[in-house]
């Protein structure tokens, strides 16, 4: 378990972050030798140069982030494991992908277009956020604890709730922008948006209305 | 400063709080602890802002992907081999359109009795360590093997294999008509059993189609394949077909013939001088009609004609002109009379 200092004033506040949610960040491999993480960008162009270890980094640490990616969009569980799998046959077959410096980013924009091409041709067209986004559902948590402030139980409850009910569009940009760490830049792209402007308007929009409706 | 006047929900939104909060880092760290060293009075707002986004979280499935299947599927990125989901698309598709390239591929026809067939249903069974699957008339499936072969059965077949295949062989069973893509294992011989025939590849493809008479036909495009029957084998070049005939027990060889080995995998159908009876059962099968005649065989003439993805009534009215007969429809029902 890691321990993050929150802020530093007078008095040390310390919090115990929640491991799972942060090995969703903390991707990058040690390595082990000289101590240092490689970033995103150097795994990513040892994988473009065909270091199979690279790759065996790249699929081990992000397989269990996608699956759950993709499971905001479909119960098919079956068309999930099939999608990532193209994905990364795909990827593998590719002479010229781009560089990136964010390569969960990368992947769930990879797989979040596989997804959509084969849920639209079997359900005519619908929007994959509209419709399908109804699967994340969030849920705020009790076990994050900051010393003398805490969201009481009741408050937590009623987040959650509003938080579900929130137009899909937003509720798919708070998941980006808090959940996956996403940039605007990146939500801007991977929700089709026009620029990354247009992501931070979204996020302002949702915002309001949970305020609106939490404080309502 | 921006953040100097920063309000609760502008941390909220702020790229760079944000990123701190969620993937902090040295310098980030270092950035903003003395940042509120200096500005005290935004410190509750900043533990809120950072609790809250802290506290959300998504509601994981129920069902996980477990540490084999992940594994296997690493295995199969490795070997460069797709998933099959991308035949959910063409299953969904009306059937007939060409999909293959014959070009590249061994082509095994085989033949059995069609009668055998009429007591399949539409239906998918898995029983442990066995898949089952079937086709009622008029419909065409695309299946993938455990090992990344693809199967396009045809109407009224069925064909056996396990969920996973052991180490030394890849066998199926199968009974009716089937194209196989075979994915290329030469250490996995690719075993197709039909009655007493056996089919043996290495990786290709291959159709398998069985007729009336139970006799057996597998022609080969290109590619090699071994075909063994009551203890005794043969080995095909390209181009060639070997024929089991059930009554002698015996093999065969002669030359393929596209028309009647291939053409049906392309949603073609064929009939070479054939005559009425033949014609009703190959219509009923494919079409998943049911067709009654009146008269005998010989009140009718034989059979010439290639029909390239038509409908049921397009060759219906084409058999009135060139077999002289006259039909009633009555939903699946077909009466065919003499005119």
């Amino acid at each position: 378990m890691k321990l993050h200092y929150v802020i530093k004033t007078d008095k040390l506040i310390t919090a115990e972050t929640n491991p799972e949610k942060f090995s969703n960040k903390l991707h990058q491999p040690e390595n082990k030798e000289s101590g240092n993480r490689y970033s995103d960008l150097e795994l990513w162009q040892m994988f473009k140069k065909g270091h199979e270890g690279a790759f065996s980094i790249i699929y081990n640490n992000f397989f269990d982030i996608m699956v759950s990616y993709g499971h905001i969009f479909t119960h098919d569980r079956e068309l999930i494991k099939d999608c990532i799998q193209d994905l990364f046959v795909d990827l593998r077959r590719s002479k010229n992908l781009s560089d990136t410096d964010s390569i969960k980013f990368y992947l769930l924009k990879g797989l979040k277009w596989k997804l959509a091409k084969y849920i639209r041709k079997s359900q005519a067209y619908v929007s994959l956020a509209d419709k399908h986004i109804s699967l994340l559902k969030f849920e705020v948590s009790h076990e994050f604890r900051l010393i003398n402030h805490q969201l009481e139980s009741d408050r937590r409850s009623k987040l959650s709730k509003i938080m579900n009910e929130i137009a899909p569009r937003q509720k798919e940009c708070i998941y980006y922008f808090y959940y996956q760490g996403f940039s605007y830049k990146e939500i801007a792209a991977i929700m089709k948006l026009r620029s990354a402007k247009s992501a931070r308007n979204l996020l302002y929009k949702a915002i309001k209305s949970l305020k609106r409706q939490f404080e309502g | 400063m921006k953040y100097d006047n920063f309000e609760f929900e502008d941390f909220l939104r702020d790229e760079q709080f944000v990123e701190w909060v969620l993937q902090p880092t040295e310098e980030s760290n270092y950035f903003w602890t003395s940042w509120l060293e200096h500005h005290p009075e935004h410190r509750e707002k900043i533990v809120l802002a950072k609790e809250y986004i802290l506290s959300i979280k998504i509601k994981e499935p129920e069902y996980k992907v477990d540490s084999k299947e992940k594994d296997k599927i690493f295995e199969q990125v490795l070997e460069n081999r797709k998933s099959d989901s991308h035949w959910r698309l063409f299953e969904k598709r009306e059937r007939g359109k060409a999909y293959y390239s014959i070009a590249a591929s061994i082509i095994v026809l085989l033949s059995l009795g069609i009668w055998y067939f009429s007591q399949f249903e539409e239906s998918t069974v898995t029983v442990p360590q066995l898949v089952v699957k079937s086709n009622p008339a008029g419909r065409t499936s695309r299946i993938f093997l455990p090992d990344g072969s693809e199967v396009k059965l045809g109407p009224r077949s069925r064909i056996e294999y396990p969920s996973s295949f052991n180490a030394e062989t890849r066998r199926i069973k199968l009974i009716g008509n089937a194209f196989f893509d075979v994915y290329k294992d030469p250490e996995k011989a690719f075993i197709v059993e039909t009655g007493k025939l056996t089919t043996s590849v290495f990786g290709t493809s291959f159709v398998v189609t069985m007729k009336e008479n139970q006799n057996v036909d597998v022609a080969l495009v290109s590619g090699k394949v071994r075909v063994e029957a009551n203890g005794h084998s043969m080995d095909l070049l390209p181009n060639q077909t070997a024929r089991y005939k059930s009554g002698s027990g015996k093999l065969e060889k002669s030359h393929l013939d596209y028309d009647r080995d291939i053409a049906w995998v392309h949603g073609i159908l064929v009939f070479q001088s054939a005559e009425i009876t033949e014609v009703i059962k190959r219509i009923e099968s494919w079409y998943g009609v049911t067709i009654e005649m009146e008269g005998r065989v010989s009140d009718y003439g034989k059979l010439n004609a290639r029909f390239d993805n038509k409908s049921l009534e397009y060759i219906l009215n084409a058999l009135t002109y060139s077999l002289n007969i006259k039909y009633e429809k009555n939903g699946k029902e077909i009466l065919i009379l003499k005119q």
